[in-house]
């Protein structure tokens, strides 16, 4: 049976129907127009609302002393940005964001008319009005409202109803050593719209720092929220650097200089601590230092951060006679005990200045011309080396010649060509006039002198590190440096280090001297010089001691000059030579070699001890081979090996030290075995190993 | 309404013209006109009682198929939907782990500028002047030795399970 059927219905049905196709049917012309023909429109619309682009910056390398302590890191933060053409009310704004940022009524005020200047410009812009040179180097579409803002500050920001309110990915520098090493790391600012290292080390290795910024691209929700991330192009992260520099060394250096600039009535001071065997600086300080969190200094803060340990070139003063006298025994012209006369005090020459020494001396032999500081017995043995030999020797020293260590700005100093000297340019060199150096060239110089005779290169960075930024993979790249030269002989760097340490002993550096430690070096007393009248200043010098110690096999050679003081170079830089260079070996584990009195009654303490102990069967004879007949001067060969044999720690110990023998202790008790024998002729650079036993 | 209605009336008025008489004429159930209102309502009493309903297998196939079918296509969509909705989820789940980790390594950035700070060469230098006060005897308290203790030290008064 059928269902009863109406055909009223029906024809409502159908008519609906058709509405309905007629309807439907629009709506899919509407969607063809609206996805083919519009599509390209409509996806541009989308993307510009939804895709965006990021630099993401790479986070900038730290920055370690040797052993891995922090002196530069750097931590994402985020910088606030207003467009401020599109506030309507710069003081409603600047009322809104004061509770939010937290400031003070100083600096909405500052915000305001910050706002209210920028929007003035663009009305300007757009009347064709002319505008200054300020004006127009101006960012009319963006002011930065705080930088480095807290999570909080950021959430709170995000609540108010501005739209052109951003917040821009940025970074902030730590230096958690404050002013320790500042000339070293140096310090970020601002150039341009960017931050940039300006000095030290961050600007030297800008770029490796920065490492490469990573190109992003991102889809964002109506809230900014990026919900998918893919990078366009890969970044890398920033080098850390491995730097040179011992922090306490480093710190005990600031300190000591600080000190002694003050007490001596200097204006600034600088100190240069190196490793003579590697040219590794170990300390690097500049006074007075300054604050390298200050990103935008004022204009005496930003003089401080001249690091003039490398940029500024002095005359090095009685400093330089080390390198007039060890060319005089290196070509062999003389000996340490060759006759000079001193002329008492004052040498006239014809047609030129007499040269003046500050005490009288008479006859002096060439090793007393040195630990006494004749600048007249200098110049005459630089007459005796000769001009040519002279300049040869200076340029195989390194005068003139830039170390490049990795800080920038580094001076060559002054050191003219051969060509240009006149009849006695070299006597005044001799002495350390007519000729400029900076302190790392001069602390250069004497490790020449303490490593045996290279020339190294010196150096502030030790290595690169990259840590890949998935894995966490560290890789070091090691800096590459030319290799030593050898410039002088070994024996002659022997014989002058013995010389030096008689400064110390006896001549112009007693106060220079190291307790528990022998100490060599030779002091300096520049007089300065006035840049409008080019004639020296009475009371006002460049005070200087460099040294070395310990004297056998040295391990550290210290440069210290307090600048613009009444004083002269012993007193005034001595005293800091002592207190950094102990602190330093004490830091480095360097052995005393040099007993005192209270050392001495420990070790006679320890003889007695030895003697307690019970008879000890005699060791079988060891045959000496016999060495080469020594000649009468003690200087000029290498030390005679004594014989250590049947003798305790202590006493060897004081033996080889007083010898000038460095030893190799091995074991504990009484001496049996030592190599090479007692009688020989111990060579440059090596050591007696002595075995002890107890039975 | 009554426009709609008297529209379609006109249309159909040749075929179901008597429909319409009838319906402007029968009255039987015709309510109570409304005032100035051309809608007419009309009640009728409808007795089922003697109905049979006749179970028709078309209307029961057509209306499960259209069922199943609507399902089909909504299972269909969802499955299409599905793994765009996923990978739209883990986006922001990669955000989200993305920008913890850069929180966190911001977090250990700022622990090693403190341990930094409190390595100075100053700061251990503050520190190696300071006089560290050894507490009084009473104030220490030794472990009990274990077994296997070679040496112990013994503390009078302190009972085993103090």
């Amino acid at each position: 049976m059928h269902p009863p059927h109406d055909e009223h219905s029906d024809a409502r049905a159908i008519w609906i129907g058709r509405a309905a196709f007629v309807w439907a049917g629009l709506i899919v012309l509407q969607l063809i127009y609206l996805q083919v023909v519009k599509h390209a429109d409509y996806a541009k619309r989308a993307d510009s609302q939804q895709l965006h682009e990021y630099v993401e910056q790479a986070q900038r390398g730290d920055i370690v002393d040797r052993n891995g302590h922090a002196l530069a890191i750097s931590v994402r933060t985020q910088t606030a940005v207003v467009n401020p053409q599109k506030i309507p009310s710069a003081e409603f704004f600047a009322g809104s964001v004061q509770e939010a940022l937290g400031l003070t009524v100083a600096e909405r005020r500052e915000l305001t008319d910050q706002m209210v200047y920028l929007q003035r410009i663009k009305a300007k812009k757009e009347l064709n009005e002319k505008l200054t040179s300020a004006e127009a180097h101006e960012s009319l579409n963006q002011m930065v409202l705080k930088r480095h803002i807290t999570d909080e500050q950021r959430d709170r920001l995000k609540r108010l109803p501005f739209k052109s309110l951003e917040f821009i990915d940025d970074s902030r520098r730590y230096y958690p050593n404050e002013t320790v090493a500042a000339h070293v790391v140096g310090t970020l600012g601002i150039v341009g719209d960017d931050l940039e290292g300006v000095v030290g080390v961050e600007k030297k290795f800008d770029t490796e720092l920065r490492g490469k910024p990573k190109l992003l691209k991102a889809l964002t929700d109506s809230q900014q929220n990026r919900y998918v991330t893919w990078i366009k192009q890969k970044g890398e992260p920033g080098v850390n650097l491995h730097l040179t520099i011992h922090q306490v060394i480093q710190e005990e250096a600031e300190t000591q200089l600080e000190l002694a600039v003050k007490k001596n009535g200097g204006k600034r001071g600088f100190l240069v601590a190196m490793d003579p065997q590697t040219g590794e600086i170990l300390a690097l300080a500049n006074y007075p230092s300054f604050d390298p969190s200050i990103e935008k200094p004022t204009k005496e803060e930003a003089e401080t951060r001249v690091n003039q340990a490398v940029n500024l070139a002095l005359e090095p003063g009685s400093v330089m006679k080390m390198i007039t006298i060890t060319t005089g025994l290196d070509t062999g012209k003389v000996t340490p005990e060759t006759p000079v006369f001193c002329e008492n005090g004052s040498w006239p020459r014809p047609n030129r200045k007499p040269i003046r020494d500050l005490h009288p001396y008479g006859g002096l032999d060439v090793a007393h011309v040195l630990i006494k500081s004749s600048n007249i017995g200098a110049a005459k043995v630089a007459v005796t080396i000769g001009r040519e030999t002279l300049y040869n020797y200076l340029q195989r020293f390194g005068m003139g010649q830039r170390t490049d260590l990795g800080l920038p700005g580094e001076s060559r100093g002054i050191f003219w060509p051969i060509d240009k000297w006149n009849q006695s340019t070299h006597e005044y060199i001799a002495f350390g006039h007519n000729i400029s150096a900076t302190p790392v060239q001069l602390a250069r110089a004497v490790c020449v002198i303490a490593n045996g005779g290279k020339l190294v290169s010196p150096t502030i960075l030790l290595s690169k590190e990259y840590v890949d930024p998935e894995s966490g993979r560290k890789t070091v790249l090691h800096v590459d440096r030319p290799a030593p030269r050898q410039v002088i002989k070994p024996e002659t760097a022997h014989t002058v280090r013995l010389l030096m340490q008689q400064v110390v002993e006896e001549g112009t550096g007693t106060l220079a001297k190291i307790p528990g430690y022998t100490a060599g070096g030779k002091t300096g007393t520049a007089e300065l010089i006035d840049p409008v009248t080019h004639q020296y200043l009475k009371n006002r010098n460049a005070a200087s001691f460099m040294g070395f110690a310990p004297v056998v096999n040295p391990r550290i050679v210290i440069i210290a000059t307090v600048y613009d003081t009444p004083q002269k170079g012993g007193p005034a830089a001595g005293p800091m030579f002592s207190a950094v260079a102990r602190a330093a070996l004490r830091v480095l584990n360097v052995p005393q070699d040099k007993f005192d009195a209270i050392a001495q009654k420990a070790a006679d303490e320890a003889v007695v001890e030895e003697k307690k102990l019970p008879p000890l069967k005699a060791p079988p004879p060891q045959k000496a081979e016999p060495g080469p007949e020594p000649p009468p001067s003690r200087f000029l060969v290498g030390p005679k090996v004594p014989d250590f044999r049947g003798k305790s720690v202590p006493v060897v110990l004081k033996e080889s030290a007083g010898a000038g023998v460095p030893v190799e202790i091995m074991g504990r008790g009484i001496a049996r075995l030592q190599k090479p024998p007692a009688g020989a002729v111990l060579p440059p650079g090596e050591r007696v190993l002595v075995e002890f036993a107890r039975n | 309404m009554t426009t709609l209605a008297a529209i379609y009336d006109r249309l159909s008025e040749r075929t179901f013209g008597r429909v319409a008489v009838e319906r402007r004429d029968g009255d039987d159930f015709r309510l109570r006109a409304l005032p100035r209102e051309d809608i007419q309502l009309f009640v009728k009493r409808i007795d089922n009682t003697r109905m049979v309903r006749v179970v028709d297998t078309r209307d029961w196939f057509a209306s499960v198929s259209m069922s199943a079918g609507v399902v089909a296509a909504a299972v269909m969509l969802i499955l299409l939907l599905v793994p765009g909705g996923y990978s739209l989820l883990a986006s922001r789940n990669m955000e989200r782990l993305r920008e913890e980790r850069i929180q966190l390594n911001n977090e250990l950035q700022m622990v090693r500028i403190k341990e930094a700070q409190l390595r100075s060469a100053k700061s251990l230098k503050t520190w190696e002047h300071r006089q560290f006060v050894e507490p009084a005897a009473t104030a220490v308290v030794f472990a009990p030795p274990t077994q296997d203790a070679v040496a112990a030290v013994k503390v009078e008064g302190l009972t085993k399970n103090q």
